[in-house]
C-alpha cells in the first residue's frame, strides 16, 4: 500500500513535528513539497510563462533547425557534438505537444527558466532577498539575448542551466566539504563538458576556487574519489557520439562531401575522430583571433552588450556586487570573477559572426553580482536611523526595480517575440513545394537544415537531396554542381563566384534554379 | 544628512548605467535567423567612380557587412577612421582626394571581414563632385602607390 496520502499542509507539517511514520523518500519529497515556496514558484513560473508566450510555434532557423533534427533523428552535429544536448533531446523531442520544432524550443524556455531559478537558490545562499534578486534575474530573464534564445532550439540556456548548477555545488561544497556535495560538483562539471565545450572556460576559476576552499579536504580520497565517480557518470553521454556514428544516422554533420558528393564521415569510434569533433578543433582558426586595437573594439562591443542586456540599470549594482563580494568573501569573489573573464574573453577573442549570442554565462555570473549589489544598498538603507525614511526609500527602490523588470520586459519584448515567427518552416516548404522529382540542393544554413528536418523529421519529400555548403570543400562544391547540373535539376541558395560566368541562376523561390549559360565541359578531374 | 547621502549614493548607483545610455544605446536587436543568414556571402566594396583627379569625391558603398558593427577604413595600408554598418550590413563613405598625390589607392574596409576596391588619381581625369552624403574620409598625402607596368617580350 502506498503509505503517501493527502493532506493539507498542516497536517503534514505535524507529521514532520513527530518524526512522522513516512518511508524516507517519501519524507523528503513531502518535504520539498512544502519547501517549495512562492518564490522558487515564481523565479521558475514567470519567465518559463513569458517564454512559452513568445515562443517560436515551429521548427526555427539555422543551429536550431540542425539541433532539432539531430535530436530527433538521433543524428550527429557538428563539432562540438554536443552529446548531452542530443540525448536528452531524442527523449523530449517525443512529447506529445506541438511538433518537434516547437518542442525543442520549448525545452530551451524551460532551461531559460530553470537557470534562473537555479541562480535564485545561489542568491538565498548570500542572504539575498527576494525583491533585489527579481530585480537582477527579472534583468537576466527578459535580456534580448538570454531571452531570445530561450524561445529556439539552442544550446545555450542548457548550458547556463548547468553552470549556475555548477556554481552552487561549489558553493555548497565550500560550506561542508563533504564527498557527497564534491560528487555534485563533479556530476555539473561532467554534465557541463558532455554538453558544451565551454565548460572548460570555468575549470581555471572553479579548480582554483576549490583548492583555495578546503585545499585538505580536496587530497582526502573519498572526497576525491566522489568527484571522479560523478564526472565519469556525467561523461557518459558521450558514448552517444560512437554508437551513433555506429548507427549510420541519416543525419551526420561531422564529416564532409567529396567532389563526387560521397559523405565521409569522421569514424567517431575512433581516438582521433572523437577528439577532432569534442575538442572543436575544426573552429581553432577562429579562436584567439584578435589583436591591439582590433581586441579592444571587440572588449568595447562586449560590455556595452552586456550593458544594454542589462538594461543599463544593471551596471552599478553589478559593480558593487562585485565589490560586495570581495568583501564578503574573496574565494567566492575570485570564482565569479575567474568565471566571467575567461567565459567573456574567450568570446571576446572569438572571430564568428553570432558571438553575440555567445555571452550568456558571462551574463549569468553578472546577474549574481546585480543582486548582490541591490541587496547591500537594501542593507545599506536599513542602516538609516530615520526609520520612516529609511522605510519610505526602500519602498521606492523596490518600485525602481519593478519598474526596471518591467521596462526591460516591455522593451524587449517586441524585439524577441517569435511567437508569430513560422518564416523557417514556410522557407523550407517553398524550396521543396517548387523542387521537381530528385533534385538537388546545396545551401547554407538558413536552407539546408530546414529541408532536411522536413525531410527527416516529418518524412517530406525524401526525393529530395539536400547538402549544406559547410560540409564541402568549395573546389570540390563547384566541381559537383558543373557535373550534377547536367544530370538533375540542382537548387542553390547563392551561386558560387567562380560558377558565374558558366552557370546562370535563375530565382525560384527563396532559391535559385542553376542552368548552363551555355554548353561546356566538365573540368577535368 | 546621512540619511540624505545614502538615499543619493544608493540612485545614483542605480542611475548610473542609464547615463551610459546615450553612449552604449538600449536594445535594438534580438535573435533572429534572418540577421545571420547572409554571413556567408562576402563583404563586398564598390566604388561609384573608378579614376578621378585630385580634389574628386568617391562614394565608397559596403554590403555583407555584420549588422551594426564597426568597420575600419585603409587606404593603402593606412588608417582613415572607423564606421558602423548599418541593420543590413551596409556601409557608405566618401574620400576625399583634395591635396592627395597622383596614383593607385587600395581601399579596405575592415570588420569581422573585410572587403576592397581599388580608386585611381589622374590628371587626365575629371574631378567628380560629392554625390552622397556620408562621412568622410581624407586621403593623406604621400600614401599613393604607382604601378610600373614593365615590357612584355615575347620569344
Amino acid at each position: 500500500m502506498n503509505p503517501v496520502r493527502f493532506h493539507s499542509q498542516g497536517q503534514v507539517s505535524e507529521r514532520f513535528k513527530r518524526g512522522g511514520d513516512y518511508p524516507a523518500f517519501n519524507l523528503g519529497f513531502l518535504r520539498w513539497i512544502t519547501a517549495a515556496n512562492w518564490r522558487s514558484l515564481g523565479m521558475f513560473g514567470l519567465p518559463l510563462l513569458i517564454y512559452y508566450l513568445t515562443l517560436a510555434p515551429t521548427i526555427y532557423n539555422l543551429d536550431s533547425a540542425e539541433l532539432t533534427t539531430a535530436a530527433y533523428t538521433g543524428g550527429l552535429m557538428r563539432a562540438t557534438g554536443y552529446p548531452l544536448y542530443l540525448s536528452l533531446g531524442m527523449v523530449w523531442s517525443r512529447l506529445p505537444i506541438g511538433d518537434v520544432g516547437f518542442r525543442m524550443n520549448l525545452f530551451s524556455a524551460v532551461c531559460g527558466a530553470l537557470t534562473i531559478l537555479i541562480a535564485d537558490f545561489i542568491l538565498r545562499r548570500w542572504k539575498v532577498g527576494a525583491w533585489a534578486s527579481f530585480g537582477a534575474l527579472g534583468l537576466l530573464a527578459f535580456s534580448t539575448f538570454f531571452w531570445g534564445l530561450s524561445l529556439v532550439a539552442e544550446v545555450y540556456t542548457l548550458h547556463t542551466a548547468i553552470m549556475a548548477g555548477f556554481i552552487l555545488a561549489l558553493l555548497r561544497w565550500s560550506d561542508a566539504p563533504t564527498p557527497r556535495r564534491m560528487f555534485w560538483v563533479g556530476l555539473l562539471a561532467g554534465l557541463g563538458l558532455s554538453h558544451h565545450a565551454a565548460m572548460a572556460l570555468l575549470a581555471p576559476a572553479s579548480l582554483l576556487f576549490v583548492v583555495l576552499a578546503h585545499p585538505r579536504r580536496l587530497i582526502a580520497p573519498r572526497v576525491m574519489a566522489a568527484a571522479l565517480v560523478g564526472m565519469a557518470i556525467a561523461l557518459t553521454p558521450y558514448l552517444y557520439l560512437p554508437l551513433r556514428y555506429l548507427a549510420q544516422p541519416a543525419f551526420n554533420y561531422a564529416g564532409a562531401y567529396d567532389a563526387n558528393l560521397n559523405f565521409q564521415g569522421v569514424d567517431l569510434t575512433t581516438w582521433d575522430g572523437f577528439t577532432w569533433l569534442v575538442t572543436g578543433r575544426a573552429f581553432a582558426g577562429v579562436m584567439m583571433a584578435y589583436r591591439g586595437a582590433e581586441l579592444w573594439r571587440e572588449t568595447q562591443a562586449c560590455l556595452a552588450q552586456l550593458g544594454r542586456a542589462f538594461f543599463a540599470v544593471g551596471i552599478g549594482p553589478g559593480l558593487v556586487g562585485i565589490l560586495v563580494l570581495g568583501r564578503k568573501n574573496w574565494k567566492e569573489a575570485v570564482l565569479l570573477m575567474g568565471m566571467f573573464v575567461f567565459s567573456a574573453g574567450f568570446y571576446i577573442n572569438y572571430r564568428v559572426m553570432d558571438k553575440d549570442t555567445m555571452f550568456l554565462p558571462a551574463y549569468l555570473i553578472w546577474s549574481l553580482w546585480v543582486g548582490l549589489g541591490t541587496q547591500s544598498l537594501f542593507d545599506w538603507l536599513r542602516g538609516i536611523e530615520a526609520d520612516r525614511a529609511a522605510q519610505i526609500t526602500r519602498r521606492a527602490l523596490q518600485v525602481l526595480i519593478a519598474a526596471s523588470v518591467m521596462a526591460a520586459l516591455a522593451w524587449n519584448w517586441r524585439i524577441v517575440d517569435l511567437s508569430e515567427d513560422w518564416s523557417t518552416r514556410q522557407r523550407g516548404e517553398a524550396i521543396l513545394s517548387q523542387a521537381e522529382s530528385g533534385v538537388l540542393v546545396f545551401g547554407w544554413w538558413d536552407t539546408v537544415p530546414v529541408v532536411q528536418y522536413l525531410q527527416l523529421v516529418e518524412g517530406k519529400r525524401p526525393d529530395v537531396r539536400a547538402i549544406n555548403r559547410f560540409l564541402v570543400d568549395p573546389q570540390d562544391l563547384a566541381y559537383a554542381i558543373t557535373k550534377e547540373v547536367k544530370i538533375r535539376p540542382v537548387y542553390i541558395d547563392s551561386l558560387p563566384q567562380e560558377l558565374s560566368s558558366t552557370l546562370l541562376a535563375r530565382p525560384a523561390g527563396p532559391v535559385y534554379r542553376l542552368e548552363y549559360r551555355q554548353v561546356v565541359s566538365t573540368p577535368d578531374r | 544628512m546621512k540619511y540624505i547621502t545614502r538615499i543619493a549614493i544608493t540612485l545614483v548607483v542605480f542611475l548610473i548605467g542609464v547615463g551610459l545610455i546615450p553612449v552604449m544605446g538600449l536594445p535594438t536587436q534580438g535573435f533572429n535567423w534572418q540577421r545571420y543568414a547572409g554571413v556567408y556571402n562576402p563583404a563586398t566594396l564598390q566604388v561609384n567612380h573608378t579614376v578621378g583627379a585630385p580634389g574628386s569625391f568617391f562614394t565608397v558603398f559596403g554590403g555583407n557587412f555584420s549588422p551594426n558593427s564597426q568597420v575600419s577604413v585603409f587606404a593603402n595600408g593606412v588608417s582613415l577612421g572607423d564606421l558602423q554598418s548599418n541593420d543590413a550590413g551596409e556601409l557608405m563613405f566618401l574620400i576625399n582626394s583634395s591635396g592627395a598625390d597622383l596614383g593607385y589607392y587600395m581601399i579596405e574596409a575592415i570588420g569581422n571581414e573585410g572587403a576592397a576596391t581599388l580608386i585611381i588619381l589622374s590628371e587626365d581625369a575629371p574631378v567628380w563632385l560629392p554625390e552622397n552624403e556620408a562621412i568622410v574620409f581624407n586621403l593623406p598625402v604621400g600614401i599613393a602607390q604607382q604601378l610600373l607596368f614593365m615590357p612584355l617580350i615575347n620569344k
